[in-house]
């Protein structure tokens, strides 16, 4: 997405947001720390979306986080990729901490704020010298295998402020950067700097049980690779999408440079009542657009490789019905997304590539609540997506349709006061890119949260896994993962 | 308020419109390319259209297969739905020139840069054909990025290949094999055994090929135990010599290593051996034959171009196992660009596509 080949996520990684966010099957990539951070397991209401969940606008981020709290997580995954396309690893490990304070100040105003440090080992990283070879249309690679440890602070701040009654203002700032080390010929180094602004406004229309918000995002991201050739040179080369390459100059040291920057228009609307009481209507509408110019050389002396631009529409639209007092509940989602990138030549007007990517996404999410302790979640989805991608370099097309069906059960029990416990299973099946060379994949996810008062605040302990196998195929991926968290409500 | 919002949706609106650039209308691999082959003959000063001559265009920007194409009776070739990349062109014929009543060998040679305006212009470039001139004694490949093996820093199995390419029997007596450093100062100098320009003890036939090692054994990842010569130094501690290889011997005073050049980046000549001074370097008119290699064209380039216009190797990295050798047996443009092509593997004592070991005995 946004300047990227397409649609690469992880099958793995896709389950698992589905379990770790099955109360928020949309909008799950959106880049906002204040977002994807907050365990609500403990919250009786999280079924319910609010405008924050879909566009994340910072106006709406005290609507969405009524109550002041701290919260401190750690995340250990570690994935087994059996079967992997050319330019993946064998296996990556992640270890996440973050520190997370939101900060009631007054009646006005409301901050948050972030610290987390994040560290990714790939092993056995093959040939490529970018983090995933696959979300880039110029891509770096060299001829030896190897582990990279990725380094990544990063930091957040957000800023909630109520003009009036009815006008809330907001504004955001992401900033992060990463170093990651090749241990092997050519030991590339990859520095990252990355920073995002976001400024947001809203419109808290409670006497006709609407609220409606624009914000606008700013994002810059710029990559340096330095790859440092020793006695055993490798050879360096960039890819010009999939499968076009140039051969570098065999120099001691291979620079490339990114640099990525764009913008986001984002239109929120929610209407409560709308039709039947307690049924929420959210409509979002997004814009993004952004460029990548790729260097390679020296800052001095750069010589252009590519230019590319691309950009997405996106539309959800929710329906949700949770009152309450009764036992049913439901929500009704679609989301439409539009991707077109193009990519150009650094050495000629002429295009090498272009990307277009339609896909409609429609899910549903039922609730049964047995008892005041006990919930049974369940429901599906089904994607489908138009690809229309070429490569002009080397005749390439790939137009087929993909789709993807997923279900998933979830079962949310309160014990006592003090505990509650959630294990959810998931089941899904999808046609995944052509760079896959395998037809289908099917996974299976499993996931258990365990959450306990103490005199800390909540305890939260976590247990994710899942396993992904293509079709036709006997090697199976799997991901285990751990979390721990505490969270402190004031 | 209100106004506040729509000045916001008009700096967005701004924003969105202004700041990237436009999609290109033309697409990669929609260039037409019209050339025509000529000779142009500079005794006669007389323009010749070259037909049935094979054209390779070679892309300078990306890896891949070259485009083969063939001129018509009037010379021209057109070439279609090429990627828009930097070419270099390439080909070799034996061309019948009625003017010399004497078939030459021509080669193609020139890089065509300017893609943008050549493919603008409504009339055929023209492409010239040289001929490959100056037989003899030439050097027919270098295998110095060496092999990467279980040893580190292993550069023993090094080797200089020489040919003749004239028609007439040569003598290697007294020649000297020199590496020349960046400052043109002479870092390496072994000599042939024999008397200079008079000896005739150690001849080389026509298209013979001969195999000078580093060390003449069998270094597992190359078998260079059957060289003709073989470098050696005694006064290198522990030096190897094979006793049953004749050696070329260091004429370079307190110089304790064996021969050996640059992984990455030299220059290495050889010479008649009337001048063997190699202090104040070694006359111009003496040096039969210079081949300068590097793996980066941005390095300064070091050689004389009356030697050797061009660089080979470019790309080539170290224990990479590859190797450069000429186009043909003393195909000698004096330009070693042209010249010269990357082996993917050493060739030691033969010819490139040549299925049979023709000079190792």
């Amino acid at each position: 997405m946004r300047i990227m080949r397409p649609s690469n996520f992880s099958p793995i990684k896709k389950l698992i947001l589905l379990l770790f966010l099955v109360e928020v099957l949309i909008g799950a990539d959106q880049p906002s720390v204040f977002y994807m951070n907050q365990p609500r397991n403990n919250s009786p209401d999280w079924l319910g979306l609010f405008l924050y969940d879909l566009g994340h606008n910072p106006a709406f981020f005290k609507l969405a986080n009524s109550a002041d709290f701290s919260l401190y997580s750690f995340g250990l995954d570690y994935w087994n990729n059996a079967y992997r396309r050319h330019f993946d690893s064998e296996q990556v490990r992640n270890y996440d901490l973050c520190f997370y304070n939101v900060k009631t100040l007054n009646e006005k105003a409301t901050i948050a704020s972030y610290a987390g440090y994040a560290r990714m080992d790939f092993y056995s990283q093959q040939q490529s010298l970018e983090k995933n070879f696959y979300d880039h249309y110029f891509a770096l690679v060299d001829t030896t295998t190897g582990n990279i440890s990725y380094k990544r602070p990063h930091l957040g701040f957000l800023y909630n402020y109520s003009l009036n009654a009815k006008i809330l203002a907001g504004f955001e700032i992401n900033y992060g950067v990463e170093q990651g080390l090749k241990d092997v010929y050519t030991q590339c180094e990859t520095i990252l700097r990355d920073i995002g602004l976001k400024a947001g406004i809203g419109l808290d229309l409670s006497a006709i049980a609407s609220h409606f918000g624009i914000y606008g995002r700013i994002f810059n991201r710029q990559g340096k690779y330095e790859a440092v050739q020793e006695q055993i040179a490798p050879q360096v080369f960039t890819y010009f999408g999939y499968h076009a390459v140039k051969r570098e100059n065999a120099t001691d040291l291979i620079r490339k440079n990114d640099s990525y920057q764009g913008y986001e228009v984002d239109l929120n609307l929610m209407r409560a009542n709308f039709i039947w009481s307690d049924l929420t209507l959210l409509l979002s509408g997004a814009w993004i657009g952004a460029e990548n110019e790729v260097t390679v050389g020296s800052i001095a002396r750069p010589y252009p490789r590519g230019y590319g631009v691309g950009s997405e529409k996106k539309a959800i639209a929710v329906a949700q019905y949770f009152p309450p007092n009764k036992r049913l509940g439901f929500r009704l989602s679609y989301t439409y997304q539009n991707l077109a990138d193009w990519a150009k030549s650094g050495l000629y007007n002429v295009l090498i590539l272009d990307n277009k990517v339609q896909c409609h996404q429609w899910d549903i999410l039922l609730r049964h609540r047995l008892n005041s302790a006990f919930d049974i979640i369940f429901g599906g989805g089904y994607e489908i997506t138009f690809n229309d991608y070429r490569e002009y370099i080397v005749n390439f097309i790939y137009d087929k349709n993909q789709s993807r069906t997923e279900s998933f059960i979830k079962l949310h029990t309160r014990p006592n006061s003090i505990i509650s416990i959630d294990i959810g299973g998931s089941y899904s099946n999808y046609i995944p890119d052509f760079h896959w060379n395998t037809k289908r994949f099917q996974v299976f996810g499993f996931q258990t949260v365990v959450e306990r008062l103490t005199t800390f605040g909540f305890l939260g302990f976590s247990l994710n896994c899942g396993i992904s196998t293509p079709q036709e195929t006997t090697r199976h991926n799997f991901i285990i993962g751990i979390g721990l968290y505490l969270k402190k409500n004031y | 308020m209100v106004n506040k919002f729509h000045l916001l949706v008009l700096i967005f609106a701004v924003f969105r419109s202004s700041c990237f650039r436009s999609q290109p209308e033309l697409l990669d691999g929609t260039l037409d390319l019209n050339l025509r082959v000529v000779f142009q003959d500079p005794v006669y000063d007389k323009i010749n259209y070259l037909s049935s001559f094979p054209i390779n265009l070679i892309s300078l920007e990306y890896a891949l297969e070259s485009y083969v194409g063939i001129t018509d009776t009037a010379g021209y070739v057109t070439f279609e739905n090429l990627i828009w990349t930097p070419y270099k062109t390439s080909g070799i014929q034996e061309v019948w020139i009625a003017d010399y009543q004497d078939t030459l060998t021509l080669y193609l040679g020139e890089s065509l840069m300017d893609i943008e305006e050549i493919s603008q212009s409504d009339t055929a470039v023209w492409v010239y054909a040289q001929i490959s001139t100056n037989p003899g004694i030439k050097i027919n490949e270098i295998f110095y990025a060496c092999f990467a093996g279980p040893i580190p820093f292993y550069f023993y199995d090094q080797y200089v290949e020489l040919v003749n390419s004239g028609s007439d029997t040569l003598y290697l007596d007294g020649m000297i094999i020199c590496r020349v450093g960046p400052t043109m100062n002479i870092q390496a100098i072994f000599q042939f055994p024999g008397t200079p320009l008079t000896g005739c003890e150690h001849p080389i036939l026509p298209g013979q090929i001969v195999l000078v090692a580093g060390d003449a054994y069998d270094h597992y990842s190359i078998d260079l135990s059957h060289a003709d010569w073989e470098f050696y130094n005694s006064d290198e501690y522990n030096g190897f010599d094979n006793p049953e290889v004749p050696n070329l011997v260091n004429l370079e005073v307190g110089a304790k290593a064996d021969f050996g050049i640059n992984l990455k980046a030299d220059l290495v000549i050889i010479a008649d051996g009337s001048d063997v001074e190699y202090t104040d370097g070694i006359e111009l008119n003496t040096i039969v034959d210079g081949v300068e290699y590097t793996d980066n064209l941005a390095l300064i380039k070091r050689c004389d171009p009356r030697i050797d216009k061009g660089r080979a190797g470019v790309g080539i990295t170290p224990y990479s196992g590859q190797s450069i050798e000429r186009v043909r047996p003393g195909f000698d443009t004096d330009n070693s660009s042209v010249d010269f092509i990357i082996l993917s593997r050493p060739t030691p004592g033969y010819q490139h596509g040549d299925q049979v070991q023709l000079a190792v005995n």
